[in-house]
């Protein structure tokens, strides 16, 4: 699909996927077992409940977007976000985004692989190896060029945060195969 | 008096006294790291206060919060990019000192400054902490639940232009607060048959990951070169008549710091521009701002460092956060089991006092540090992205792990994560979503439990005057959000701009 038709119409597409995502709340908050403990609004009457003003929310977000889209002859993308005066945007928690292209989305993704790579190969691999290949793989993929230098960079790291978190701060982290083999 | 002897065995407490050092200096260390934020600097602490005593790990996280505001300032004066956003006002006035070789100046300014403010803002924190949670007496379960309300309600309301989004935001928060057992029946809610879920989705977790994570993916997928500081920079405190010079602008940042911090959502960038324009104001050279003018530091730092102690004010006494940083800060509460709001104060005083204590010592140990540790973090600085990014994904992964011992914790972590960067990209602001983690329990458990001590009656949210007072305010709030939301789009509709009035020296 056109960028700019995305831009445009990116809260009403936001707008349409919470309304989709607090319908399916709802059903699971009808799941919710009944018990005769609970008192006169029960366990699944705040998640309803929530289920409604989220519904609500999304369905103002994609009017404001439409009637937005419509005042202005079709186009909103040109016009910013308002900007607050006096940036009080860390405050809220509200870092305003350049936006990013596809590659450097593809990036982000990039660096979730490899939290989800290290997640799978713990429990076999063990913290010392798999942090060791995360240091390695993260600094590599971010531009560290050399072999020996990311070698040398992972495993150096990787012993450092081995010492930090299992022998000084004794934190059972997974020992995985190696440790295994080694007791044999 | 029981105070005083509360917050003296604290700083008497070697383990008291190490935490505000290292506190200190991770902050500064951390805070002047570009990308990694104030927030951040405390969230990777997090899991390593886990194993210890409460008000060592406390002083330790809010000691870490005041280097780091400090710490932002290293960036902006050297290589002119704030760490973060409220050491963006001190870049004007700070990089222009360091360009005509007045850098080492700006820094000793930056610092003093910080340590007046940081100094007069723990003052207030004592002073209204107390007070404040005294009313903790007359407060209900409907006044628990209303103040739940009102807490949500300013944070989004403080969304500025994201106000529906902040509430979307807050109300996705509350949802990931039903998951687990029910506080009332004992039901398993949306736990997806699996046990980690039956106790929870942590705040802490959700925290990490929308905060520190996504961020760290940003902070990786964003291509720009980082400059670099000149490593022979040494910092200078200024002399007695530097110090009366700019003494205006550090009261009028101290006192915009202050009351900034009173008010939870304004936050330290918000107080940083307002202490910069007002010193401006009343300066009597204002055309040297913004061309090397040492108010020009001294009142945003004085204010970004007051309101470092400031915040904790709404955050103890009320268990609502004033900003990311003070809501990390309430997650150490948490960690501890410790109740943050009007009854931490009765329950917990050794905690509140030491923590007091332990502040009052981490800000005087804030200047020696401040200078010491200025070579190692302008090194840090200087490192290449791979290096930094890298030990930080590992902190974070390996930190996780550390609180309880569960990779399911990770796999939450990098859920959140990913809603994080979703809610970034998509402009929705964070604070709210974190805020309805942290608020959904006692709201939710507030509103039954008023509901079975009514009989099922409603009208017992309206006969209670202190939640009635709360749920005035709380609407008023909303409403006037939605007007100023209304209106702005309106405004955006006919002129085709959007609303903007920046003031950015």
């Amino acid at each position: 699909m056109d960028r700019r038709i995305l831009a445009d119409y990116r809260d009403t597409f936001v707008g349409a996927g919470l309304l989709l995502f607090s319908g399916l709340y709802w059903l699971g908050a009808a799941a919710i077992r009944v018990s005769p403990l609970e008192g006169s609004v029960g366990a699944a009457g705040l998640p309803k409940a929530l289920a409604v003003v989220l519904a609500i929310l999304s369905l103002y977000l994609i009017a404001r977007n439409l009637l937005s889209l419509r005042a202005q002859g079709g186009r909103v993308a040109a016009a910013p976000e308002p900007v607050p005066a006096t940036r009080p945007d860390e405050a809220a928690g509200h870092e305003e985004e350049k936006p990013f292209s596809i590659r450097q989305h593809l990036r982000a993704l990039s660096m979730l692989a490899f939290g989800v790579g290290y997640l799978l190969i713990l429990p076999e691999l063990g913290y010392a190896v798999s942090v060791t290949l995360l240091l390695g793989a993260v600094a590599y993929f971010l531009g560290l060029r050399g072999l020996p230098k990311v070698a040398l960079f992972a495993v150096l790291g990787g012993a450092f945060f081995f010492l930090l978190f299992v022998v000084t701060l004794k934190i059972p982290l997974p020992e995985g195969i190696f440790s295994n083999l080694l007791r044999r | 008096m029981e105070a005083v002897g509360y917050a003296w065995d604290a700083v008497t407490h070697i383990s008291t006294l190490l935490a505000a050092v290292i506190g200190i200096a991770w902050g500064i260390v951390g805070g002047s790291l570009p990308g990694i934020s104030a927030s951040i600097a405390i969230a990777l602490l997090l899991p390593f206060t886990y194993g210890m005593d409460p008000v060592p790990s406390l002083v330790m996280l809010a000691a870490a919060y005041h280097g780091a505001e400090y710490g932002g300032s290293i960036p902006a004066i050297l290589i002119r990019t704030p760490a973060h956003g409220s050491a963006a006002a001190t870049v004007a006035d700070g990089y222009a000192m360091h360009q005509q070789g007045r850098g080492g100046e700006a820094l000793g300014i930056s610092l003093v400054s910080g340590v007046i403010g940081n100094f007069f803002g723990v003052l207030f924190l004592v002073f209204l902490t107390k007070p404040l949670g005294q009313i903790a007496l007359i407060f209900t379960p409907p006044a628990y639940f209303a103040l739940g309300i009102l807490g949500i309600s300013i944070i989004a309301s403080l969304s500025n232009g994201a106000f529906v989004k902040g509430l979307i935001g807050a109300v996705i928060g509350l949802m990931i607060s039903t998951v687990g057992l029910d506080p009332l029946s004992g039901v398993g809610r949306f736990t997806f048959s699996r046990p980690e879920l039956l106790g929870g989705i942590d705040y802490i977790l959700v925290l990490i990951g929308v905060f520190a994570l996504s961020e760290l993916w940003r902070q990786a997928a964003a291509t720009e070169e980082r400059k670099k500081a000149n490593r022979d920079t040494r910092i200078r405190l200024p002399g007695r008549a530097m110090l009366r010079r700019i003494r205006r602008s550090q009261a009028i940042g101290t006192a915009i710091g202050i009351f900034e911090g009173c008010i939870p959502g304004a936050g330290g960038t918000v107080a940083a521009f307002l202490a910069y324009n007002e010193s401006k104001r009343w300066s009597k050279e204002p055309e040297l701002f913004g061309h090397g003018a040492p108010e020009g530091i001294a009142a945003p730092e004085a204010a970004n460092n007051a309101i470092s102690s400031s915040a904790l004010i709404p955050t103890l006494s009320f268990g609502i956060p004033g900003s990311n940083s003070s809501a990390i800060l309430l997650g150490g509460l948490i960690l501890h089991g410790l109740d943050p709001g009007p009854l931490l104060v009765t329950k917990n005083p050794e905690v509140v006092y030491g923590l007091f204590g332990g502040l009052f010592f981490a800000n005087l140990a804030m200047l020696p540090i401040g200078i010491l540790v200025l070579t190692p973090a302008i090194w840090l600085v200087n490192r290449p992205k791979p290096y930094l990014l890298a030990c930080v994904y590992v902190l974070i992964v390996s930190g996780i792990f550390s609180i309880e011992q569960s990779t399911f914790d990770l796999w939450i972590v990098i859920g959140t994560g990913i809603i994080g960067y979703f809610m970034r990209l998509l402009g929705f602001p964070l604070l709210p979503l974190v805020l309805g983690c942290v608020l959904g329990h006692m709201i939710e458990a507030n509103y039954r439990r008023s509901l079975v001590v009514s009989s099922g009656d409603y009208s017992i949210f309206f006969t209670d005057p202190v939640a009635v007072t709360l749920l005035i305010l709380a609407a008023i709030f909303i409403v006037g959000s939605v007007v100023r939301d209304i209106r702005d789009r309106g405004k955006q509709a006919r002129t085709g701009i959007a609303v903007t009035a920046p003031t950015r020296p």
